[in-house]
This record gives C-alpha cells, structure tokens and sequence, in this order.
C-alpha cells in the first residue's frame, strides 16, 4: 500500500503529539479516577475510615497510570484482583474493627479525602 | 437383667466379675462390648429406670470461679444417663487433635486417631450415621455444591471443614435402645437406685475392693468385683476418686494432682464480628440440612500452628434473617421458633432451599460466633466442699475461670482469618465488633454443658491420671471411661469419642479378663 508523503507527516505528527501529550500528563487526569472510586464498590463505609497522617501521593499516582492504560472498568478489575491477593497474601490492617488490605485502605483514604 | 437396689437385702455383698459405675453412653457402651463374654457384669444406676427429682438433687454443687457452670441441668441420674439430654451432633476428633501442640501445655494424647478409628466405626453403627461419610470428600464438596462452603475447601484455603452428622432420638438414647438386651441378658445385671458413696480399696490399697451404694430410701449394700469402671461423667468421676480419701488423703489416683483438674467445656463467643457480604446471592451461612449433617469451619491445621490458636468452629448466622424464616415456611410454629432463635445466640437454621432463595431473602449483613477448644489448665478445677449431699458425698465446688489469653487470642485470629478468607474469594468483609474490641464478648454465660478433662490420659502418671487404656495409675483395677479422660477437648461434641473411647475399653477388658482366666486354668 502506498502512502502520501503528507499523510505519513500529519500521521507521524498525530502519533507524535499523542505521546507527548500522553508523557507530559504521566496519567490519566482527575475526572477518571473520580470515576473510578464513584464505580468502585466497598461494603466499608467511607466514615468508618480513621484520620491518618499516611502518604497515598504514589498510590493514586499507580491508580491514574493504570487508569490511563487500562480504563476505569479494567483498573477496577485489577485492583480487585490485587485486594484478593493481598489477603491471600495477608497483607491487611485492622481499622475501626474492619479487616481490610492495603489497597482496598488506601482506597477508602482516597474516597474519604476527595468525598 | 434389670433389678433395683430396693430388692437387693439391705446390707449384703453382690460379687462379680466387672461392675460398671454409671449407665450413660460411656457405660452402656462398655457392657455392650462385655455382653457375650460369659462374665457377670453389674451396671450401677444411681436413678431409676426414668428421671426423678429427688435422685436430680444428688447433682447440686457450687461455683466458686468468675464463670458460671450449671452443675444439676446438664446431668441425667437415670438409665441411659445424660445420653438423654444430647442432641446427638456426631464428629469425630481430627488426627492432629491428638497430637501434642507446642504452645499449649499439657497438650497430646497418649493414643492416636488409628487407635480409636476400629470403634469410631462401631459408635457410628451404633449411633445410626455413616462413618465414611465423615471424611468422604466427594461427599463433603458435593453436599454444599453452590454454597461457598465449597469455596472455602480451596487449596490455598485458611480454613478447613468437618462433618457432623446428627444421630436420630431413638439411635441415640442409648438407655431405650438396649434396655431390652440388658433385660434379657443373664450375665448383665442393671442395679437401679444404686448411687455410689464410696470406693474401698483392697488390703495392699493397690486396687479397688468394693464399692459402697445407697438409695434415698436408707437401703444399701457392697458391690465387689475383680474390675471396676467408673463411667458417670466428668464431674462425678472425679467426685467419687475425691471424695474416696480414707486412706490417700487426696483421694484415689491422685498422686499427680490431676483429679478434679484440667476441666474444659467448648465456650462459645456470640457477636464476635459482623460479615458483610460483597455478593448478596451467596450463601456463607453455617446451617444444618435436611439430611442431618452440619458443616462447620475452623481454621486449616497449618493456619492453627502459624498462628499459635486453639481450635475453634466458625458458626456464621443470619440473624436478621429470621423473620423470613416463616415467610419462607408459613405456620405460627416456625414463626415462634425464628423469634425464640431471635432471642438466642444460636446459630439460625436453614436448609439447602433457604441458601437458593439467598437473592430473595438473605441479609447482607451476617453475625459470627466462635466456638473454642479450651486448653487443659490447672486453674479450671472441681474440688469438693465440707457440704454433703444426702448420702453423706461431699459437693462438688466448680472453679471455671475467665477465658485465658490463648482462647481470647484464638477468638481474634479467627474472625481475622475467616476475613481474610473471605478477602481472598472476594465476597466478604469482616469487622470485629465492638463488644470485643472492649472485650465484652467474653463475658458471657456458657451454654454449652460439654464436661471433658478432669481425670485425664496421660503416657506417664505425673501428668495424668489414666494411663493409654484408661486405667487409674497406681490401681490394679480401676479404669475410667467418658470424656473426663480427654487430655484435650478438640471442638466437636464429646458423646460420638466418648463411645468410641468406651467400646476400646470394653475390648481391652473383654481381653485382658480373657487372658487372666486363660492363665488361672493353665495354673
């Protein structure tokens, strides 16, 4: 097949300002991982979440770039997986008498400060 | 035969070959193996044939520890004994249950699973449930096919399962079931009004001579025989060593000071977490079905011995549910009974249509209580009290005290771990409430009436008062069956082990009588 010259510049543009666009971003933006906690189900409720002084910058970092990759469906499924894992692996806390994985806390931190 | 002590000439000496002290499931179930033997065996009742008060009242005792335990409620003086009382739950103790736990002291038993498996078949003929069905795993997955109870049977699991199988009322009442065989039997006597006052020991004061028995009506009389079993419980088999002091001042086998010691029961904690299911159509509820049989989960061996906890059955209830109890199955009955269950810590009951109509009808939100093994502790003990009943026995004193770390640490890594499993399969969460986060759950009446543990097994006699063949150590003749010689308690219900553990009794005696008269005629 062959190719114009011009649309193989505007499509090598087009390729091009993606992947800026993409590596200037790092992830997906704020709107998506709203989305993402308003579709992820927990049976805890956000007000049974303590304060606490612990640092979740990277996790909603991971959460947004497997946002981006993924989609808010496939990342819920992902991170379902991982919490299944975790207590597999016994990875857990206890917090105000709740059993929950680190994942699944970070959430609920994450649901509780943006709420 | 079955004759009482009314008829006996008051004052005079009966001679036999065994004599039986008791005519529970423990007694009953060592005659039986005694009953083609040619040997005059006499079986001891302390009540009569049926139930009386009077007689009831010989139970009385006192507490004296932090917990309370009822010692007249849960004890039948009458033929077929507290066997009368039991709801027939059938299981047997799990293999590792009789080895020795490194973290729980005094832990281990002098005999094996492959010891009492012979007579757990034969308890189970007995009792009317299927012996294989107890470790038949097909059967196990196939019962709860589409209940999570199958999930939980996965292989990375924290848990691991049992079968209980529930004897029916006229398989497991032992006293109207043989009543028949021993009243024809000519070599089987059955004593009625025949309580016991007393153990004498022989001239060497190495063996028992004869027993002394007494009925409310002033008559008595002397029973000698070459053996003697005591087989009337855990709280009256000690009694009787006790209180037998003329001449060991601490009693009869208790040079150890284990007699009276070590007592267990199976403490159960209600409202220990709350589960809440991820996926309302699953069913994770504990329930008897319809073909009498329970599972029950507990953790997996491995997870025990990690984790440092005892044993413990996980029972998941749906309280909140038990107003569509009679929705479910319409009558005024059944909807007295979901609000008498209401007002019970028990676990609700639901058959295999109950967990299908889970979707229409279950609560996402579920109740978990734990049961416990208890470990075999000095500090929960009977002694007995100047006070003496009407026969002149002295009274029991019970000192049952508050749950100990290890059963209160088994209580917490168990809801910790049924949330981890639940976590792992992804259809529930667990919170520990906060009863027992501030420790209330452990206040709590016990209304499990399981008496285990007061004269226990032990392979040496420093640290037990039976020996492997449930002999008193330091007797020539005195052997005990029932579930006072559990050296620990496992969780399930005692009766299907204590029959079992009373039918190798009945063997060995059958024996050990054969080979003494084989070596009296040689002679």
């Amino acid at each position: 097949m062959r190719v114009s010259r011009r649309a193989f510049i505007f499509s090598g543009l087009f390729l091009a300002s993606g992947w800026a666009y993409w590596k200037v971003r790092g992830v997906s933006d704020d709107s998506d991982i709203e989305l993402f906690l308003a579709n992820y189900e927990s049976v805890i409720p956000v007000k049974d979440v303590l304060n606490t002084n612990i640092q979740i910058s990277l996790f909603e970092k991971k959460i947004l770039s497997m946002l981006a990759s993924m989609g808010v469906a496939k990342t819920i499924v992902a991170v379902n997986q991982i919490i299944k894992n975790e207590y597999q692996s016994e990875d857990t806390r206890l917090m105000n008498g709740w059993i929950v994985s680190e994942t699944e806390f970070k959430i609920l931190i994450l649901k509780k400060n943006r709420a | 035969m079955l004759k009482d002590l009314k008829d006996v000439s008051s004052g005079s000496t009966l001679v036999y070959d065994v004599c039986i002290i008791g005519t529970g499931p423990a007694g009953i179930s060592v005659a039986k193996q005694l009953l083609d033997t040619g040997r005059r065996v006499v079986m001891l009742e302390s009540g009569g044939e049926f139930s009386e008060s009077k007689y009831q009242q010989l139970n009385k005792g006192e507490n004296s520890g932090p917990r309370f335990l009822s010692l007249d409620a849960s004890r039948m003086r009458c033929f077929g004994g507290s066997g009368k009382l039991w709801a027939g739950v059938c299981s047997p103790f799990k293999s590792d249950e009789f080895d020795k736990n490194p973290f729980v002291p005094l832990s281990g038993w002098p005999i094996s699973l492959a010891d009492l498996n012979k007579y757990y078949k034969q308890a189970a003929k007995m009792l009317g449930v299927s012996y294989e069905k107890f470790y038949s795993k097909s059967y196990f997955q196939d019962t709860f096919a589409g209940l999570s109870f199958k999930e939980f049977n996965r292989k990375n699991s924290f848990l691991s399962g049992r079968v209980y199988q529930t004897s029916s009322a006229k398989n497991r009442d032992f006293g109207e079931k043989y009543k028949k065989v021993f009243e024809l039997s000519k070599t089987i006597n059955v004593l009625f009004h025949s309580t016991v006052t007393e153990l004498n020991l022989n001239k060497t004061n190495s063996g028992i001579q004869s027993v002394s028995v007494s009925d409310l009506d002033g008559n008595k009389a002397l029973i000698e025989a070459n053996v003697f079993v005591l087989a009337c419980g855990a709280l009256e088999n000690p009694r009787l060593l006790l209180a037998s002091n003329k001449f060991y001042k601490t009693g009869i086998g208790n040079s150890s000071g284990f007699v009276g010691s070590c007592f267990m029961s199976h403490p159960g904690i209600a409202n220990v977490a709350e589960i809440y299911k991820t996926s309302a159509g699953r069913c994770i509820e504990s329930g008897s079905y319809k073909d009498s049989y329970v599972a029950q989960f507990g953790l997996d061996r491995k997870e025990r011995l990690k984790q440092k906890v005892l044993s413990c059955g996980l029972s998941i209830s749906n309280y909140t549910d038990l107003s569509n109890f009679s929705t479910i199955y319409s009558g005024k009955i059944l909807s007295d009974f979901s609000k008498l269950l209401k007002n019970f810590s028990f676990s609700a009951i639901y058959d295999k249509r109950t967990c299908r109509d889970k979707g229409k009808y279950a609560s996402k939100v579920l109740d978990l209580g734990i049961s416990l093994e208890q470990p075999p502790l000095h500090e929960n003990r009977l002694s007995l009290l100047d006070k003496k009943d009407p026969l002149g026995v002295p009274l029991i004193n019970m000192h049952w005290s508050n749950l100990s770390k290890i059963e209160k640490e088994t209580v917490v890594k168990s809801a910790k771990t049924l949330a981890k499993e639940l976590g792992a399969l992804g259809i529930g969460r667990v919170r520990l409430t906060d009863d027992l986060l501030s420790g209330k759950s452990y206040e709590f009446n016990d209304p499990v009436n399981h008496h285990i543990g007061t004269t226990r097994m032990s392979e040496t006699k420093e640290n037990g008062v039976v020996d492997k063949n449930c002999k008193v150590f330091g007797m020539s003749n005195l052997y005990i069956s029932g579930s006072s010689v559990f050296p620990t308690s496992s969780i399930v219900n005692p009766t299907y082990t204590i029959i079992a553990l009373s039918l190798r009794l009945g063997d060995y005696l059958k024996q050990s009588l054969s080979i003494e008269s084989n070596l009296k005629e040689q002679g």
